[in-house]
């Protein structure tokens, strides 16, 4: 096992979250902006146990999660729209926190191998 | 690259699009003479989501949301009974604009709210692209 990125399971984990934290993020500014749009359903996209199974099976399956997109049915207002902005609103401050702590964590594998590689604290 | 920040955008053009409306029938809530003769008809927007892009790392996710249609309400006028107006007609009633305040006034708010929701996910996008560049450092 190598110390380049993706070669071990934490970097695997750290990226993945990355990336699927990221394209939450972007469901969920998609039915911010169709509040107000008749007959839209809510989606939202999930992965982080999918994720958390995947680590089982090593890096590259981890790398492999795409998560799942579910559609909130019904409606909130009398438009056929399934938009609740409360619920929105907790999920981007939490897909936001779940990206700067992943972010954080890689840098801090970085710094981990800048103190192996030059000896020295950063 | 900056699609948060785009979808975002969609929601705020769309929301103040929206909100102009709303001003321009508040603004005309006792017309009574249009260029189209009559009094002035009451407006409102219909929106529609975006299509989801095809592919890229972002397939899948809807595009925001745009701007359908502006329509006009075909609701039927005010009659108010004043005679010794010059608009008023055979029978003294002049028609007034079929602009509901009420209406108007939730379509403002929501749209106002609408709006902020979408400052609040433009800025969340552009918090997280701001912490992608601190990647590695």
């Amino acid at each position: 096992m190598g110390i380049g990125p993706l070669s071990n399971t934490t970097d695997a984990a750290i990226v993945a979250t990355m990336n699927l934290s990221r394209k939450q993020e972007l469901y969920i500014t998609n039915d911010m902006a169709n509040y107000d749009t008749p007959g839209f359903k809510a989606q939202n996209l999930s992965f982080q146990n999918q994720l958390a199974q995947a680590l089982h099976q090593g890096p590259g399956a981890a790398l492999g999660v795409t998560g799942t997109v579910a559609t909130t049915p019904g409606s909130v207002g009398n438009n056929g729209n399934s938009v609740s902005m409360t619920a929105e609103m907790a999920d981007l401050a939490r897909s936001q926190l779940l990206y700067q702590t992943a972010v954080q964590a890689y840098n801090q594998k970085t710094t981990e191998i800048k103190i192996v590689t030059e000896g020295k604290a950063q | 690259m900056f699609d948060g920040l785009n979808i975002a955008s969609t929601g705020m053009v769309a929301e103040s699009f929206r909100l102009s409306v709303v001003a321009n029938n508040l603004a005309n809530a006792d017309t009574t003479v249009t260029a189209q003769g009559g009094p002035y008809r009451s407006e409102y927007v219909t929106f529609k989501s975006g299509p989801a892009s095809a592919s890229g790392p972002n397939s899948g996710v809807g595009q925001g949301v745009m701007v359908s249609g502006l329509y006009q309400d075909q609701s039927p006028f005010k009659v108010v009974y004043d005679p010794t107006n010059p608009q008023a007609n055979a029978q003294g009633n002049v028609l007034y604009p079929n602009v509901n305040l009420q209406t108007q006034m939730v379509d403002m708010i929501e749209a106002s709210k609408a709006y902020q929701a979408n400052v609040s996910a433009f800025n969340s996008g552009k918090s997280m692209d701001l912490k992608a560049l601190t990647i590695g450092s």
